[in-house]
């Protein structure tokens, strides 16, 4: 496949191997900051208070939000909704970008991972809580049962969802894991023998030596998982997308949802991962890993999947006028200029609009602006779901049943929740494995080390025959590529 | 307790050379071990390319006939009910459970076989031969005593960082 | 039980030696087991469940029986079938033996059976408010009444309109007790006008009995004679009579309603005309003037005003052409008017024709007179002793101090009652009487037509009826039963035998249509028998001629008002369907239902008109002063276009402070409104001259309907019945060529359910929804839920009005357009349409819904795990979720969910669980018990067998029910019909109701549709 002749260095600060273990086992071996444990105290409340919330309304019904007769669904779905897509990045990162060999992945793409199973956890909550029973989500199941054996409808998208999140889920920790393996036994090795951690991390790296044969069959796993992840992450957007494509309300029937829930799927996720990354790298102190080069890339792909989304947002309004129903014609303008028009143009600002910043390479690479817009990207598409459900729902087709939908606290306060179950899954993360592939990381030192980059691709094989690259060509060789 | 002499090296370049050099000599490898995945490395060593990936197809295949045999057996043969008016098969619905239930087998099935061809499981005692083998250092272990002499000029001679006997 | 008072003499065995074999050790298990049993039956619950130790022959457990009675609560009347299981009846059902409405039933009426469980009533009598034994109020109470007679005080008997001859007979026994005593009829909603005008002219103070459907042109003034009016349900019945275009009949009668605030009668009429109430009035007299000219007669006085588009000119050449084929009704309280609408009728050569004097309707007999000289005497101090009986006049009366006052200044007050109500806390006596199904009665709603009202459960609480009270006052130990069947014995027999010789040989022609045949009068008891079964008794005939009316024209041109502009702002004080007067306001199920035309429900607001809430800037929601003099009341607005732009209408029978469990708090009083005619003390409900000032603050109103117009789509068709006669599909679109993704559709080769409901047909009176409330379960969840759209109800009547874009509103337009100020209205039954291809169907993840092999759409709730994506996906939106634990009795206090309260529900139907999906199941336990009798009786099911709660409710026939897989069944014969469609047929959801489109007999503006 094509390499570029002149790479930009993905790993920066002339490190060597020893170092790269270090900053990775340095934070989670050495003490914690005071930081980091009121960061998680206050997470964790936030997360008791949703708990809190969903105790409640589990007590006493769904009565306790805001829905009504015509609005049967409203926060509930729309979070599970912008969980899942937050969950795709992670995903694309880990498994696509790798099928492409896009090395720059690697600094991403474990964190990534996790913060897909986080979201995938956070998405999981609201199909169950927000059921009038939830104590029977089981029935979800086919499982023999006690009404006869009578199964469960394999026409319902909701049913599709169960299988296609559950899978997503398993898939994602199976990957994620895979590649913990290693690293775990990095970890392990520079723990002091018999130590508590020493003792925690050789369980989890299950007996992991690193070799040869144990390397080839990894690298054949992770290319098959990331095989199957592929058509796994575009399967399960396409099918939460079902929920409303297969339907028959205006604004919920429409074909244009998979592929357009897909790309809004990365462009949320991607949102994230900056958001979070941006964090990480300053807390945790990986700038050399987690380089501008990084950001810089992530943006791109986000103001790729923006237009992609805008690019749905008008295609929609155009079907619905060129349709010539005036079910159709009648929902698309009300989403644009009803009741809820404050929405819908929230959503078209924080997705179309703000992200077209993204053509300067100079904001590109600035992370704090780019975190603020990432931090518009994740509002926006939060918006896109609440728009696509409320405002098709609020106003169907008989006129009778045209209501307002408004949310009670308690949805608020669920929904805030899951935000603090999420950051608090993530510190975690970030304390106790390794947030940056060390194995990988490793093996692309010697190609996007910053003081090997620079070279020729033909350049660099030729000093590998002879040998390492001594420093003494280094000047050389910057002085060959400004790039460097 | 078994003794090995066990080389170490600093760079893959210099290993994937000292590999090629014992296979030379006909000097018998136990095992290399690197804290990362070394290219060209399985190539070396002769070794059998890995059949996961064949047996991931399988899983796979086997995923798809479960779902599908379930999905008509339940709604087409055990109970079949009018809903919406739709086909007692209506196969369209049943491609996205299908299609998850393949990923799924293929998946959770394959990574079972990894961890267990490769002897992998929570609290195995793992044989480390350096602690650096995980960290910065690749290990080149050699088993067979006899074999130690012709060994240890060759690390000498191949750019070893260090030779030492270990008992693991 | 005492079977072990003395010990087993354990020891004893065991002395025996443990030689006890196996056998004797079990044999004592035994013994103990039973011990344990028997001594667990000791506490069986019986106080829950009674079972028949000797069943009664004529009983089968859990088979419902019908009961024939009669409902009347002062107002409304009804000749019903109260559906008894187990001893307890749970449902009301119109009497298809009444001829006047044929089965038809009204609101009021189906919810009348949730009151008898309202652990609210009166359970004792009281004295000063303590309870006592009747004994204490019994013939003491009497002597203590003759003792105030003996001082030469007044006694006055105050009552509803009796209608009851049994009991007026025993009345008239019970006044002879006394020197000085008079018997009142008093009413909040006065007919007096009505019945004086007929008094005067005719020389019989009786209201005269309508014949709508003779009529083929009818003009109503601020007459509800279809929701309110008098005897609504049987009007109802007439008026649908004429407004069937089935088959080849392309003739309807024309219906102009002249009214001030939107009612369903002017509604459903063919052309309505907006003025305020003293506009009315002059209309009513240049309705005269125009007819009298017509007549070559001399006019009432040389006013000639009419509306901008000359209605009342047109509507008197309309009313003259149809002479003696025409009826003119209006709500008046002036009796000059009243007077006027006679004459109106007299030129009309209605009377006899379309309007009857013989036989005439007994329902109202109240003279406000009578109360204003009441309560003079009372100040004066003269009156010893009052009893009053079904009124209320501490809350309705207008100057309801002034009636506090005078009572205070009565020694001996009763009030017999079901409730303490406001004016039953002002007595020093409150005699709880029986609710209408405890107890026995008859009645005379017509001249010639009795009905008999029988006991369908014994007495719930220690109260007795009205004749019951009068007997042992009158100190006449028999039961009331006895003292009932003996008048029958003595009156009603023989005048019956006598009705059947008079209509030998045709030489008398029955008034009524003779529904069934005549009853057996071989004994006196073999009639009272099988006239107690049937529950009416028609001895009606048709006079040969009417009384000649003396007419002297100028003796009530004096009286008129003189012809003046209308002011500004007049209070008009109406009733509404559910509520009326406000009698019945205790009724949670009358309070949760929406009212048909604002579709709002639990309290009463000013309604004003679009054009004057555009003047003053008012919305809905806001609150404002209203004012009349020194009366004024702060109400939330509701702007409700129809409305005169001059009229400020509310409803009465709200701000109730006493009585039943969901009167109080719900709305304001404003009887305060309504005054007395100087002079002759007629009480009118019109104040002119009022004044609005809007107050801060808003009212969210409980709006079960959000959206007034219909957006001009589809589900609603109309055309004119011109159109209708060139081409019967006018106003109709063919159904789009729908496609079926999969090959074969499912079969269905039984019973194929379906129904059709006539837009033409329904009214909008909610009979139905009430129906249906009793007969599935539903629960009432209060206003507040009401306002977050959480009602319950399985069946909807939505309300849609025209918009001003083009009459029916363009759907492409947005955004859509407001109703028009003054729009036709269109009344729309939704309930579940069981489609065939059922959206709510295909996406339930655990099928909890199914469609059966005769199309009914089963709705599984002990599957259903709630997910409501069905009820988004459900185009109808007519599924309904169970948000929070409905039988919790303390939270939801208007839910019959308590002890008592829940005796109404029907054991037939789930009460559903919090959590689940519910909707309407077609009452599929009536099709299952029709199909059960069908069985029983070893024959095919009958078109006919099965009726809907909604469908046996619907005074108008409106709703029908059947098999389509039967092509004699009605429905099916009127799913042929060219006006039938689909709601929503491009969806193709295949439903299972047909609507059929409405055809107004009057020209329509162009449609988009036509």
């Amino acid at each position: 496949m094509f390499e570029s002749p002149i790479r930009e260095p993905l790993i920066l600060g002339r490190k060597t191997y020893r170092q790269i273990t270090d900053d990775l086992v340095a934070p989670i071996l050495g003490p914690a900051s005071w930081k980091w444990y009121v960061t998680t105290a206050f997470t964790a409340a936030v997360m008791f208070a949703g708990f809190g919330a969903i105790a409640y309304t589990l007590w006493v019904g769904i009565g306790t939000w805001g829905l009504n007769k015509t609005v049967g669904w409203a926060f509930d779905i729309t979070n599970f909704v912008f969980w899942i897509g937050i969950g795709h990045a992670g995903t694309l990162i880990s498994a696509i970008l790798l099928l492409f060999r896009q090395r720059w992945r690697m600094a991403i793409n474990r964190a990534a991972e996790a913060m897909t199973i986080f979201a995938v956890i956070c998405a999981g909550l609201f199909p169950i809580i927000h059921m009038g029973r939830p104590w029977l989500a089981f029935w979800f199941l086919p499982l023999p049962n006690t009404h006869g054996s009578l199964w469960v409808n394999f026409n319902s998208p909701l049913l599709w969802d169960v299988f296609a999140i559950s899978t997503y889920f398993t898939i994602s920790l199976l990957f994620w894991y895979t590649g913990l393996i290693p690293d775990l036994a990095m970890v392990r090795d520079r723990a002091k023998p018999g130590s508590f951690a020493h003792t925690v991390y050789s369980i989890l790296s299950f007996g992991w030596t690193g070799s040869a044969k144990q390397w080839q069959r990894f690298e054949a796993v992770s290319l098959v998982l990331a095989g199957l992840s592929t058509p796994l992450v575009l399967s399960v957007h396409s099918i939460v997308s079902f929920d409303f494509a297969t339907s028959i309300l205006p604004g919920w029937h429409t074909t244009i949802f998979p592929p357009y829930f897909v790309a809004g799927a990365i462009f949320s996720g991607f949102g994230m991962v900056l958001t979070l990354m941006i964090i990480t790298r300053e807390v945790l102190n990986l700038k050399d890993y987690i380089t501008l080069e990084h950001i810089d890339a992530m943006a791109k792909v986000t103001l790729a999947t923006g237009m992609m989304v805008g690019f749905a947002y008008a295609t929609e309004f155009f079907i619905a006028w060129y349709s010539g129903s005036y079910w159709e014609r009648y929902i698309f303008l009300n989403r644009a200029f009803g009741p809820y028009w404050w929405s819908y143009w929230a959503m078209v600002s924080c997705n179309l609009l703000i992200p077209q910043v993204f053509w300067f390479k100079k904001l590109r690479r600035s992370p704090w602006f780019v975190f603020i817009i990432s931090i518009f990207v994740n509002i926006g598409m939060w918006f896109e779901r609440f728009v696509i459900i409320v405002t098709s729902l609020h106003r169907d087709f008989l006129a009778s049943s045209w209501r307002m939908y408004a949310p009670t606290w308690v949805e608020v306060i669920i929904f805030v929740g899951t935000f603090g179950l999420f950051l608090t899954l993530y510190l975690l993360f970030a304390r106790y494995l390794p947030v940056i592939a060390a194995a990988e990381t490793k093996s692309i030192l010697k190609t996007s080390g910053d003081q090997y980059a620079g070279l020729s691709w033909e350049a660099y094989q030729a000093q590998k025959r002879h040998g390492a690259i001594s420093a003494a060509l280094q000047p050389a060789m910057d002085a060959d590529n400004p790039k460097s | 307790m078994a003794r090995y002499l066990i080389g170490l090296y600093d760079d893959e370049d210099k290993l994937l050379a000292a590999v090629e050099a014992f296979q030379k000599e006909g000097v018998p490898i136990h095992e290399v071990c690197t804290p990362f995945p070394v290219h060209g490395l399985d190539q070396a060593l002769h070794l059998r390319k890995s059949r996961l990936p064949d047996a991931a197809f399988v899983y796979g295949a086997l995923g798809t006939l479960t779902a599908l045999s379930m999905q008509i057996y339940m709604y087409t043969i055990d109970w079949p009910v009018n809903i919406g008016g739709k086909s007692h098969l209506p196969f369209p619905s049943f491609i996205p459970i299908t299609f998850e239930l393949t990923v799924l087998f293929a998946g959770v099935l394959m990574f079972l076989s990894y961890l267990f061809v490769n002897r992998l499981y929570p609290g195995r005692k793992a044989l480390v031969y350096d602690p650096r083998q995980t960290d910065d250092a690749m290990v080149i272990a050699i088993a067979d005593e006899k074999a130690w002499d012709a060994a240890r000029s060759l690390f000498q001679k191949t750019g070893a960082i260090e030779a030492k006997i270990v008992e693991r | 039980m005492k079977e072990f008072s003395k010990d087993i003499p354990v020891e004893a065995l065991f002395e025996e030696g443990l030689s006890a074999n196996r056998r004797d050790f079990l044999k004592w298990c035994g013994i103990t087991l039973s011990a344990a049993v028997l001594a667990a039956c000791e506490k069986t619950p019986v106080k829950y469940a009674l079972p028949y130790v000797k069943k009664p022959v004529e009983h089968i457990p859990s088979i419902a029986d019908y009961y024939a009675t009669t409902y009347f609560d002062g107002q409304i009347f009804q000749s019903v079938l109260a559906k008894v299981r187990d001893g307890r009846p749970i449902k009301i059902e119109g009497n298809p033996s009444f001829s006047p409405s044929e089965g038809g039933t009204h609101a009021r009426g189906q919810a009348s059976v949730l009151s008898l469980y309202d652990h609210t009533r009166l359970q004792k009598p009281q004295v000063d408010g303590k309870e006592v034994d009747w004994a204490v109020v019994g013939a003491a109470l009497m002597d203590q009444l003759k003792a105030q007679d003996a001082q030469n005080k007044l006694i006055y008997l105050i009552t509803a309109p009796i209608i009851s001859p049994s009991l007026q007979a025993l009345i008239k026994e019970w006044l002879a007790a006394f020197k000085n005593v008079r018997h009142i009829v008093y009413a909040p909603e006065s007919y007096d006008a009505l019945l004086t005008a007929h008094e005067v002219i005719f020389g019989v103070r009786v209201a005269p009995t309508y014949r709508f459907d003779k009529a083929q042109v009818i003009v109503g003034l601020n007459a509800d004679f279809l929701g309110t009016w008098l005897d609504p349900t049987t009007f109802a019945r007439q008026w649908s009579k004429n407004r069937q275009l089935y088959g080849d009949n392309t003739e309807l009668s024309y219906h102009v309603q002249f009214e001030s605030v939107p009612t369903i009668t002017g509604l459903s009429a063919d052309r309505r005309i907006a003025l305020s109430p003293i506009e009315i009035e002059r209309a009513v007299v240049n309705l005269y003037n125009r007819l009298a000219e017509l007549a070559g007669q001399s006019p009432a006085n040389n006013d000639r005003w009419d509306t901008p588009n000359g209605d009342i000119a047109h509507v008197a050449k309309r009313l003259w052409e149809a002479r003696g084929k025409s009826i003119v009704v209006a709500r008046s309280q002036v009796p000059a008017i009243q007077a006027l609408i006679v004459g109106i009728n007299l030129l009309l050569d209605s009377y006899g024709n379309t309007i009857f004097v013989q036989p005439g309707c007994r329902l109202r007999a109240e003279k406000d007179s009578d109360f204003e000289a009441f309560l003079d005497e009372a100040k004066a101090g003269r009156v010893g002793g009052v009893v009053f009986h079904q009124v209320n006049p501490a809350y309705d009366y207008p100057q309801s101090s002034a009636f506090t006052e005078a009572l205070k200044a009565i020694p001996v007050s009763i009030s017999i009652t079901q409730y303490k109500d406001e004016t039953a806390q002002l007595c020093k006596y409150v005699l709880a009487e029986d609710h209408y199904l405890e107890s026995w009665g008859d009645a005379q709603p017509y001249d010639g037509l009795y009905t008999l009202q029988q006991p369908t459960i014994a007495k719930i609480f220690s109260t007795k009826s009205f004749a019951e009270i009068l007997l042992a006052w009158l100190g006449r130990n028999e039961s009331h039963l006895e003292y009932l069947k003996g008048f029958w014995e003595k009156n009603v027999y023989p005048a019956y035998q006598e009705a059947l010789k008079s209509r030998e040989g045709k030489k008398v022609q029955p008034f009524w249509p003779q529904v069934e045949e005549t009853l057996p009068t071989d004994t006196a008891e073999v009639f009272w028998i099988r006239a107690l079964e049937r529950g009416v008794v028609d001895m009606s005939s048709l006079p040969a001629a009417q009384p000649k009316p003396n007419w002297n024209l100028a003796q009530w041109t004096a009286l008129l008002p003189s012809p003046q502009e209308a002011p500004p702002l007049t209070v008009y004080i109406y009733e509404k369907v559910g509520i009326g007067d406000g009698r019945v306001a205790g009724n949670p199920w009358l309070q949760e239902l929406p009212d048909p035309v604002s579709r709002v429900s639990w309290d009463n607001y000013a309604v004003v008109s679009p054009v004057y809430a555009r003047q003053v800037g008012l919305q809905t929601n806001d609150i404002v002063k209203v004012s009349v003099g020194d009366f004024s009341v702060e109400l939330p607005v509701y702007v409700l276009p129809g409305t005169d732009a001059k009229t400020i209408a509310i409803a009465m029978g709200y701000g109730r402070v006493a009585g039943g469990r969901a009167a109080i708090g719900a709305g304001k009083n404003v009887f305060g409104f309504c005054s007395k005619l100087p002079a002759t003390g007629y009480r009118v409900c019109v104040a002119p001259n009022a004044s609005v000032t809007k107050v801060n603050g808003t009212y969210e109103l409980a709006r079960i309907q959000q959206w007034e117009t219909y957006v001009g789509r589809e589900y609603i068709r109309e055309a004119s019945l011109a159109a209708y006669k060139k081409d019967k599909r006018a106003g109709n679109h063919e159904d789009p060529k729908l496609i079926n993704l999969w090959w074969k559709e499912h079969q269905k080769p039984g019973h194929r359910w379906g129904m059709s409901i006539d837009l033409n047909l329904c009214i909008g009176c909610a009979a139905c929804v009430v129906a249906c409330v009793s007969e599935n379960n539903i629960p009432v969840v209060g206003r507040d839920e009401v306002r977050r759209g959480r009602d319950m109800h399985w069946i909807r009547i939505d309300r849609y009005f025209t918009s001003q874009a083009g009459h029916t509103g363009k759907p492409e337009e947005f955004p859509p357009a407001p109703p028009e100020d003054f729009p036709r209205a269109f009344f729309q039954p939704m309930l579940c349409q069981h489609c065939d291809h059922a959206p709510c169907e295909t996406v339930c993840p655990v099928l909890a819904i199914a469609h059966s092999s005769e199309g009914i759409n089963q709705q599984v709730y002990n599957r259903c795990v709630g997910t409501r994506y069905c009820a988004n996906n459900c185009p109808y939106k007519v599924r309904r979720f169970n948000w929070f634990d409905y039988t919790n009795a303390e939270r939801w206090v208007f839910n019959p969910v308590d002890e008592l309260g829940r005796m109404v529900l029907n054991p037939d139907v789930t009460v559903r669980a919090r959590g689940v999906m519910e909707k309407c199941s077609f009452c599929t336990q009536r099709i299952q018990a029709g199909k059960l009798e069908a069985k029983k009786q070893g024959r095919p099911l009958r078109d006919g067998d099965i009726k809907t709660a909604c469908q046996q409710a619907c005074p108008t026939g409106a709703i029908v029910f059947g098999d389509l897989n039967d092509p004699e069944s009605l429905v099916s014969k009127r799913t042929a019909e060219p006006r039938g469609y689909y709601a929503l047929s491009e969806l193709n959801v295949r439903p299972s109701i047909r609507y059929m489109v409405k055809i107004r007999n009057e020209e329509l503006p162009q449609t988009h549709h036509v």
